[in-house]
């Protein structure tokens, strides 16, 4: 059921719901009317009833009061006629408001009567004697209505009775009636009483309450009113509106139409509310879905609830489906229109059930004509025996797809060559619906396609062999990786390189090759030369340096003497690219195809220009490897030369410095970036004269090696001990364009010999020491013993003194000699130098103050402490100090300086003595060296030995007639100790 | 009396010593080299002391000192040297409880040698 239908049975329904609760109101509103209609009906009843009783009341009253009467007993009696027209006269019956009387005897015979009708009124009552007699048979009053002539009369009679019989016991003495005419005046004023109208009809004719009379609030009820005989008469119909009722009814009205306007307009606005907000949307929205029209819902967009969250979703599902149909239309347009494939469609049983132009172009049959078949008759005879239809289906059907490439046949009966594939469909569900078939006429495409395969394969050919020749090293590799790659990639049969041998016999050389060969090469001679064996595509090319194409080895006169070796191993045409360099061809890349002529141009061009870059290739190849050879002997050169600990140096021959190795930086201490561009003379050490150097440029000049031992002077002031060899660097032309100088740092060779020479010195000085001592201590101890003889004489004695003493004199060079050999190795510790410093000029200054020496001392503090034997150090302080005084005869100032000096602790000593020439500086530390008369030589020998065993420095710097300055540089980190 | 031996294998050094210990009161027993040491170590059980000559042929001063050990001789010793290598003995017979104060460098001072002794002796 839709929405909308929902939505109006809902809206009935409420309409329905409402309509009972307006009936059950209406019910009941007009049930509390009827109840109130028939109460006030009641109460008219009652009220009309009472109405007559009063106006019957005065007839009724008049009818028993004379009836009871002596007086008229007596008249009946004494029928005195002028006491009945004294009593009984016209205003009597004004006073009663009665029309008639009339008095009878027992005998029923009139006695008396008066009246006050018009015209001649009833002389008697209108009824006969009997009816009269029947009448008071059983009772004594009565009273009842009769029709006249003068109209209707109400009548009442009664028995006359003495006043005492007021029972009416005794026997009835006449009787009288009395009437009343209910004329229209008498019922108008009932009417008027009663406030409605009163209508006389026939006692059958009934009044009925009706609806109307409801609605109106018309209230009738009826009364009978009956004759002498109790029979009905006439009947009178009382009806009158209820004013009261009549208002209710209208107010009731009034508010039941409100409620229903109200109720009504409540339903409209409800049917609005669904209507604009429900059943609306749901109209444009199923329009839209149904129209697929999204402009049905475009003004809904905006709003802001379900709808507009569903109309969003309905816009893209429209766009989508759009999409969908628009690619549909158009892959279905697709697949008609499409010329180039065949597209159709199979049913499950391989029948066709659609049909495209492609298909009717490919296979000639038009849809009308195939659709219905089964899809073989495409196929060949042969293949529709072997049931290759039947099978491709099954394959279809069991892989999902199957593709075949084959012979097909059209309808003339000719065939072609397709590309065929099966698509098997299944719907959602899994069953198979049937196949898609898509055929393609590859007839065209599949020649050339063979085409290019050919051309491809030659241009990977060549790709593959440009690769090689980028990454080839070695030559012999190169040709083969070329070779195999013709064959393996270029698929050819064979391929090889030959190279031309220069000699008289004009072999062509096989050196590479790949492919099926079988000894063919071993054992055909090719040459290049003009002579038979050289005029075959080989040799040829080689000879004439072009290429050559031997399209038919069967028919090629060319090719006869290899033709038969040829055709064994299935060679049908071969190629001949000569191999090109420099202008000179140096061999042939020859090609050997298993099919004829299978060289078209395009794939020689291409196998030309492979030649070409494989002749280059080689070329360059070899170009490379004397060039790298040349490099790498270079760079063993420099290496040579940058590694080596020999110094060598390179100048012009201006003597400029061009080059300087490692080996010059690290001995001299000046970094190459220095050197270059200065000449030698920076390592000039001053130690040789003018002489000298001129004999070493004379020499070189002149195209000679010099060589000596140089001293020559690092860049912290050291000399160092070089042996040099300077060769002059000679062009083609003869003339001396650099030299080349190598020095050999012999420093430490020197250095080591010194101390060599020192160890064995201090060998022979122990061997000495033991020798010498043995025979002084014979000398001494017997002068002791003789001194200890009381008896000698003072001079023996003093002599003898002078023996011991001059005995330990010995002993003691001979101490210092031993310790200048073998320093010992006292306690070392951490020392303040100044402190020792200190302790030794506290020694010795009065001492010096003597010889008017004076020590000024230059200490800076916060010396690092140094490790260092105290007292071998002090030793070697005072024998500093000592030979400053030595050199100060006539006095002087020494003075001491203590300073840091990078790693060192730097200590100087400076006097302003005699000084030292060069000669004497050069052999200060030499042991038994000395300059003064008493001196052993040994004083600065120890002193080296000890500060050379501290891994310190000790040098003097002298000035004749101004001074020496002794300078030791202590390590403040002591190594080795 | 303290016994003395003294031992060199100069005979005139070993005199000179004799001579002089004897005139301060010692009885002195002389070796000339290390094998009569020895062999007066092995027999003499007097011996409170001994001055060694440490630079000898055939047996020198640490063969003497060896024997002394051996035959479980307790007695002090004097060593004496003519050569600075007396450095390197100290290094051997550091362990025997020696010092640097128990070398005496030839030629001697008699009075130190006397010096020496006595305090080797606990002589005050």
């Amino acid at each position: 059921m839709k929405i909308r239908t929902k939505l109006y049975l809902s809206l009935s329904l409420t309409i329905i719901l409402f309509g009972i609760i307006f009936v059950v109101y209406g019910f009941i509103q007009r049930e509390s009317f009827v109840g109130l209609f028939i109460n006030e009906a009641h109460e008219k009843e009652v009220i009309f009833d009472k109405i007559l009783i009063l106006k019957g009341a005065p007839l009724e009253t008049f009818t028993f009061d004379y009836s009871y009467w002596d007086e008229m007993v007596n008249f009946i009696a004494n029928e005195n006629e002028s006491w009945a027209k004294e009593m009984i006269n016209t205003s009597v019956l004004t006073n009663y408001g009665i029309n008639a009387i009339w008095l009878y005897k027992t005998d029923y015979s009139l006695l008396y009567s008066i009246d006050n009708l018009k015209d001649n009124g009833f002389k008697e009552v209108p009824l006969n004697k009997e009816i009269i007699n029947s009448v008071f048979l059983h009772k004594q009053l009565c009273h009842f209505f009769l029709n006249t002539s003068k109209g209707l009369m109400e009548i009442r009679g009664a028995t006359i009775h003495p006043t005492l019989d007021v029972e009416r016991k005794t026997p009835s003495r006449g009787y009288i009636f009395a009437a009343k005419l209910w004329g229209k005046e008498y019922i108008d004023e009932l009417s008027r009483l009663i406030g409605g109208t009163i209508q006389i009809t026939n006692p059958e004719e009934k009044t009925v309450v009706s609806n109307q009379s409801l609605e109106k609030a018309i209230i009738t009820f009826s009364r009978i009113l009956t004759d002498w005989n109790e029979t009905p008469l006439i009947r009178l119909n009382i009806r009158f509106e209820s004013y009261g009722l009549k208002e209710f009814n209208h107010i009731f009205k009034q508010r039941f139409i409100i409620f229903i306007l109200f109720a009504g307009s409540i339903l409209v606005i409800i049917l609005f509310i669904f209507t604009r907000w429900i059943s609306m949307p749901l109209r444009k929205i199923s329009f839209a879905l149904n129209s697929k029209d999204p402009s049905y819902i475009a003004s809904l967009k905006r709003h802001n609830d379900e709808f507009g969250d569903i109309l969003l979703m309905i816009e893209n599902f429209l766009k989508q489906e759009e999409i969908l149909r628009k690619s549909e239309e158009q892959f279905r347009l697709v697949v008609e229109e499409t010329v180039d494939y065949a597209i159709f469609m199979l049913d499950s049983d391989g029948r066709i059930v659609s049909w495209n132009k492609g298909a009717e172009r490919i296979k000639g049959y038009r849809a009308g004509e195939i659709i219905g078949k089964h899809f073989s008759a495409f196929y060949t005879s042969e293949d529709i025996q072997r049931g290759k239809p039947e099978e491709e289906l099954k394959k279809a059907r069991v892989e999902g797809r199957c593709e075949d490439e084959g012979w097909r046949v059209r309808k003339d009966g000719s065939q072609f060559l397709a590309n065929a594939i099966i698509t098997a469909l299944y719907d959602q569900a899994g069953n198979l619906r049937g196949f898609s078939k898509v055929t393609r006429d590859i007839t065209k495409r599949k020649k050339s396609e063979d085409e290019l395969y050919r051309l491809n394969r030659a241009l990977k050919t060549i790709s593959e062999c440009n690769q090689t020749l980028v990454r080839a090293t070695n030559e012999s590799n190169l040709l083969h990786e070329i070779c195999r790659n013709l064959v393996g990639v270029g698929g050819y049969r064979l391929a090889w390189v030959g190279f031309a041998e220069q000699n008289e016999k004009k072999i062509v050389r096989p050196v590479a090759q790949a492919g099926y060969e079988e000894g063919y090469l071993e054992n055909l001679n090719f040459t290049w030369s003009d002579a038979e064996l050289g005029h075959g595509p080989t040799g040829t090319s080689i000879r004439m340096g072009k290429i050559c194409i031997c399209k038919n080895v069967l028919t090629d006169p060319r090719f006869a003497p290899w033709r038969d070796e040829a055709i064994k191993r299935g060679y049908a045409s071969s190629i001949a690219l000569p191999m090109t360099a420099e202008g000179r061809t140096f061999g042939a890349l020859n090609i050997y195809a298993d099919e004829l002529d299978a060289f078209d141009e395009q794939e020689v061009s291409m196998l030309e220009e492979l030649t070409n870059d494989l002749a280059y290739g080689i070329f360059a190849l070899r170009t490379h490897s004397e060039r790298e050879q040349a490099q790498e002997s270079l760079k063993k050169l420099h290496s040579a030369i940058e590694q080596t600990a020999d110094i060598v140096v390179i100048t012009n021959k201006e003597g400029v410095i061009e080059y300087v190795n490692p080996a010059f930086e690290k001995t001299t201490g000046y970094a190459k970036e220095i050197a270059i561009g200065q000449t030698p003379r920076i390592i000039k050490s001053g130690k040789h004269d003018q002489r000298f150097y001129e004999m070493l440029w004379k020499t070189i000049l002149s195209g000679n090696v010099f060589r000596d031992t140089l001293i020559n002077r690092r860049k912290n002031g050291e000399f160092y001990y070089a042996e040099k060899a300077i060769t002059p660097i000679i062009d083609k032309e003869g003339n001396i364009t650099h030299f080349v100088s190598t020095d050999k740092d012999i420093t430490e060779r020197k250095e080591i010999e010194k101390t060599q020479r020192l160890a064995q010195l201090g060998e022979l000085v122990a061997d000495m020491a033991h020798e010498v001592n043995n025979p002084l201590m014979i000398i001494s101890g017997n002068a002791q013993l003789s001194l200890l003889d009381g008896t000698l004489n003072e001079e023996i004695k003093s002599n003898l003194k002078i023996i011991h003493e001059e005995c330990n004199r010995a002993k003691d060079i001979i101490q210092r000699l031993l310790k200048f050999s073998r320093p010992s190795k006292g306690e070392r510790k951490g020392t303040d130098i100044n402190q020792s410093i200190e302790s030794v000029t506290k020694l010795i200054e009065h001492q010096f103050s003597l010889s008017n020496v004076k020590i000024k001392k230059d200490l800076k503090y916060d010396l690092p402490a140094i490790v260092i034997d105290e007292k071998q150090m002090q030793e070697v302080f005072m024998n500093l100090l000592n030979n400053a005084r030595d050199a100060m005869p006539e006095g002087g100032e020494i003075i001491i300086n203590t300073s840091l000096d990078g790693e060192y602790c730097k200590i100087e000593m400076k006097d302003s003595g005699v000084g030292m020439d060069d000669k004497t500086l050069a052999r200060v530390f030499e042991p038994f060296f000395t300059t003064k008369e008493k001196g052993t030589g040994l004083g600065l020998s120890v002193c080296f030995g000890i500060i050379k065993a501290h891994n310190g420095k000790i040098e003097f710097k002298s000035q004749l007639q101004k001074g020496t300055t002794a300078h030791i540089w202590l390590p403040i980190k002591a190594e080795g100790v | 009396m303290n016994k003395i031996l003294v031992v060199d294998d100069e005979e005139r050094i070993v005199d000179i010593t004799e001579k002089f210990l004897k005139m301060n009161g010692f009885d002195v027993v002389k070796a000339i080299g290390g094998e009569e040491a020895i062999r007066i170590l092995s027999t003499d059980t007097q011996i409170d002391l001994m001055v060694l000559d440490m630079k000898m042929p055939k047996v020198n001063g640490l063969g003497v000192m060896q024997k002394k050990t051996e035959l479980g001789k307790k007695f002090p010793v004097l060593l004496l040297t003519g050569s600075i290598d007396a450095e390197k003995y100290l290094e051997v017979l550091k362990d025997k409880g020696f010092t640097a104060e128990d070398i005496l460098y030839k030629p001697i001072d008699l009075s130190v040698l006397l010096e020496k002794v006595k305090q080797k002796l606990n002589i005050a």
